[in-house]
């Protein structure tokens, strides 16, 4: 049973690992690759922040709105500016930010390694005799809040559809008076700060520590897998690699969890190239 | 033209080069009075499509540039502007030729995305349903799945939520058959008529843009060659053999040409 | 095949110059620097195949230190379990490395993009797994130890020979590459590159010549895989992770995107970066609290130089070099003739 709770404690995570991916990819075509140490730094900002703020949700907010900040910075400073030039370059950036990052939660932290505390403890059992302690419940509820929110405001606010419409089409989005920028920003802001929420939830749920972006690299798997325009089919896609991995991991090698997804990945793609529930192909122009 | 309209655009000498070595228009100049209908008419390549893009600030996409001549909005000169500074400061909007509305947005999504100025923009929209009954049917159908003339009625639709003050439509018969093209125009005219916007029309059927048009000019090989009424147009011999099709006094009879090859099969 | 060195007498004066200089370097130069010099030669070799698959053919490739990896271990395993010689190892790795690249470049024929980039990180991780449990079964420890290799008579043990060895094999692959972009590939590539649905409507076959860039590409980089564990006398899975590809990404983008001058300018900069960093630092006379922390505070250091060099100049070293030959080579004028159209 443990097994169980930890595979549905996962899932939620990859899931929103995933689902930040899918929102700088959607809006910019870029691979994040500084997500893994933004889920890193977050969790030891919400250590440091828990320490001298009391009330949990205050400081949930604030490391959270810290990351959408940086999200909207690293934006606005770097990827704007290489606006016209090849994505390969802005990859790149996106990888010295990364290491910039990382830098930054060692110098600052010194490579602790520890629990994000939260105020109530507490074991739930449900039926079938499955245990789930609160930090498991927070990481569940909080992540289906994300999601809820996320999707409805991407569905149905203005702001979203521009949204949208920007990651489609950017030029005609720009004609038609959305200001392309800022909600790029925006959606970088948000990207991050999912990945923010990870790092918290992943920081209650399991430690915080200097290997804890590893896991991150599954989001890259996540999204690809749930297809790169469905922010919705990261769920289902984040629960297969999560049963998957573990089981792999609980009966088969445990040295096999890094692979194991890529060999879903490649499984997926070769009957679904555009992942299990991509709709568009990417229609160029001739 | 009358003297004391007020020119609304003005191009001048304009010339556009891409990728630094190929012209593709020069020595443009033509003027746009408020409130009129101004169609510009000639063949592929012409550079009409050039000369829109320059005018909404989409060349810098496109890897060209305006090497000479200006253009003019009100007297504010726009040379390289990008697209957003363009629509807010001058409302002036295009409907693109090709990539003119969001697939993956509805129909309602596609209307909602403008940020609309001035009229409350549900009451907008309702008019806009009113104008294009068919998008009212659509509603929830992806911008991807909409037939040529239904895309065409989504493109206008949004662009006239930007509430324009110039109009520019790009090809707006491409790809759609001659009697939806007709009723197009007629629509637009009609809420040119009712809301009293300026148009540019760029278009390769001269017969229907000169229909409705007050004014135009014919492109060829990057410059403007001919400009006037319609009715000057349309009188002139190289227009009416190279763009209406209007070849010579002779008609051939279909029926001749039907009894030929019905004896060649009868007698090989 | 038309060399622009040997256009005109200035630049053939050159480049005699420069292959004097560069045969009389070893000679001179500091073991240490030597040294470097040699990692920057395979550096070279590794960047220009994947500059090759990125920069020219346009195919996003996450495999590259999985590639590297195979002709690392197959070397390893040939030399060790076999006593195979260099020069049966090294076309063998090139081989291997090839059948790796076929196998990573079959998703391109259905998949692009970010699609095709994840898909060859996956045979990446297959292959390195497969690497580090060879390595963790077979007893090997931290890495399997390899012999130094002997070409005829001589053993390559001392770095003087590896220079000449390194850095001729070098030239032969930008040559080879040089003269494959200007012919029937080369040309393939770039339709591939930048509008591959019309490529394909006006007869090229983009499958064929996508798998094509996939196996030169990567039997290169095998290649250079194979000689690093030759010249380091091991090879170890830990080393090929997914940040040897980002070095390697760095090298190229940093250097040029699609230049064969941007890959050994990137090779050089990315490989001389964080020994140039360790320098400066050792300049400074630092507490020594912060001493402990030298290796991040240089991996910050250079993420932020990359970000910034990138900033100010997003088209790589490449380009640089092209606005300096041309300032020397139009000095005292600033601008060429216009050889714009008009009419």
């Amino acid at each position: 049973m443990i097994l169980l709770s930890s595979i549905i404690v996962l899932g939620t995570i990859y899931a929103l690992l995933g689902a930040g991916f899918v929102i700088v990819y959607r809006t910019s075509r870029i691979l994040n690759f500084a997500h893994a140490e933004v889920v890193m730094l977050s969790a030891y900002i919400a250590i440091t922040v828990s320490g001298f703020i009391s009330s949990q949700i205050l400081g949930l907010f604030i490391v959270l709105f810290i990351c959408f900040l940086l999200g909207s910075l690293v934006y606005f400073f770097l990827i704007r500016p290489l606006a016209g030039y090849s994505i390969l370059s802005a990859i790149i950036l996106t990888v010295a930010v990364g290491v910039v990052l990382q830098a930054i939660s060692i110098l600052g932290w010194r490579g602790i390694t520890e629990v994000i505390p939260i105020s109530w403890r507490a074991y739930y059992s449900l039926p079938g005799g499955l245990r789930l302690s609160s930090a498991e419940i927070t990481a569940i509820s909080l992540t289906i809040i994300f999601f809820v929110l996320l999707g409805s405001f991407y569905r149905f606010s203005r702001i979203g559809q521009q949204m949208r419409a920007t990651a489609e089409k950017p030029l005609l989005s720009a004609q038609r008076g959305v200001r392309i920028y800022l909600i790029s920003g925006l959606a970088w802001g948000i990207g991050f700060a999912a990945a923010g929420l990870a790092g918290i939830l992943l920081g209650i749920n399991y430690t915080v520590s200097l290997e804890m972006g590893g896991i991150a690299i599954s989001a890259f798997v996540v999204a690809l897998v749930g297809g790169m325009d469905s922010l919705l089919g990261t769920i289902p896609a984040a629960f297969i690699i999560a049963i998957t991995e573990r089981l792999t991991i609980a009966y088969v090698n445990p040295r096999l969890a890094e692979t194991i997804p890529f060999v879903i990945l490649l499984l997926v793609l070769i009957f679904k190239p555009w992942g299990l529930f991509g709709t568009e192909e990417e229609l160029e122009r001739v | 033209m009358k003297e004391n309209d007020k020119v609304l655009l003005e191009i001048n000498k304009l010339e556009v080069v891409y990728h630094h070595v190929s012209t593709a228009i020069q020595g443009v100049s033509f003027k746009v009075l408020e409130g009129m209908l101004f169609s510009i008419i000639g063949g592929n390549g012409a550079g009409k499509t050039t000369t829109l893009r320059a005018i909404s600030g989409f060349l810098g996409s496109d890897n060209a540039e305006i090497t000479d001549g200006e253009v003019k909005f009100e007297g504010k000169v726009l040379n390289m502007f990008p697209p957003q500074k363009i629509t807010h400061l001058t409302r002036i909007v295009l409907v693109p030729e090709r990539d003119k509305v969001f697939d993956t947005l509805t129909v309602e999504e596609n209307l909602s995305v403008p940020a609309s100025q001035g009229m409350r923009h549900k009451q907008f929209k309702e008019r806009i349903y009113e104008y294009f009954p068919n998008l009212r049917q659509r509603k929830k159908v992806l911008g991807g799945f909409l037939s040529g003339g239904e895309r065409q009625m989504l493109a206008i639709g949004q662009a006239l939520l930007c509430s324009p003050r110039l109009l520019m439509v790009d090809e707006l018969s491409l790809g759609l058959s001659p009697l939806i093209t007709k009723e197009l125009l007629d629509i637009i005219l009609q809420i040119k008529k009712d809301l009293g916007f300026t148009v540019l029309l760029v278009e390769q059927n001269a017969a229907a843009a000169l229909a409705i048009a007050e004014y135009a000019a014919v492109m060829e090989n990057g410059r403007i060659v001919l400009d006037g009424t319609p009715e000057k147009l349309m009188a002139h011999e190289d227009v009416r053999e190279f763009y209406l099709g209007m070849r010579g006094e002779e008609q051939k009879s279909y029926r001749d040409v039907k009894q030929y090859t019905r004896t060649r099969r009868w007698w090989g | 095949m038309a060399i622009k060195a040997f256009e005109t007498p200035f630049r053939k004066k050159c480049l005699i110059a420069g292959v004097i200089f560069g045969v009389a370097f070893p000679f001179i130069a500091p073991p240490f620097i030597l040294h470097v010099i040699n990692l920057i030669a395979i550096a070279s070799i590794g960047a220009l195949a994947l500059n090759l698959l990125i920069g020219n053919a346009g195919l996003l490739s996450l495999g590259h230190a999985g590639f590297m990896a195979a002709g690392a271990f197959t070397t390893a395993i040939m030399t060790v379990n076999f006593g195979m010689p260099i020069w049966i190892v090294l076309p063998a790795a090139i081989l291997i490395g090839g059948l790796f690249g076929f196998v990573a470049g079959l998703p391109s024929y259905k998949l692009k993009g970010i699609y095709l980039g994840l898909s060859t990180l996956a045979v990446h991780h297959i292959i390195q797994y497969g690497c580090s449990e060879y390595q963790y079964y077979g007893g090997f420890g931290y890495g399997i130890v390899i012999k130094a290799p002997s070409i005829g008579h001589v053993v390559l043990t001392n770095k003087i020979e590896w220079y000449f060895f390194l850095w001729i094999i070098a030239a032969l692959v930008a040559l080879f590459i040089t003269n494959l972009l200007r012919s029937k590939p080369g040309r393939a590539w770039v339709a591939i590159r930048d509008r591959d649905i019309a490529a394909e409507v006006i007869g090229i076959n983009i499958g064929d010549y996508k798998i094509m860039a996939f196996i030169l590409s990567s039997g290169l980089t095998s290649l250079a895989g194979s000689l690093y564990a030759y010249y380091t006398a091991v090879a170890s899975a830990d080393q090929y992770s997914f940040s040897l590809t980002i070095s390697y990404f760095a090298m190229v983008i940093v250097g040029g995107v699609g230049s064969v001058l941007g890959s050994f300018l990137g090779a050089f900069l990315i490989t001389v970066l964080p020994y140039g960093l360790m320098y400066l630092t050792g300049l400074f006379e630092v507490s020594f609290s912060v001493k402990e922390y030298f290796s991040i505070i240089e991996s910050a250091i250079f993420g932020i130089v990359i970000v910034l060099f990138l900033l100010a100049e997003p088209m790589g070293l490449a380009e640089i070099w092209r606005r300096t030959r041309i300032y020397f080579e139009l000095w005292p004028f600033r601008y060429k003739p216009l050889t714009i159209t008009k009419r």
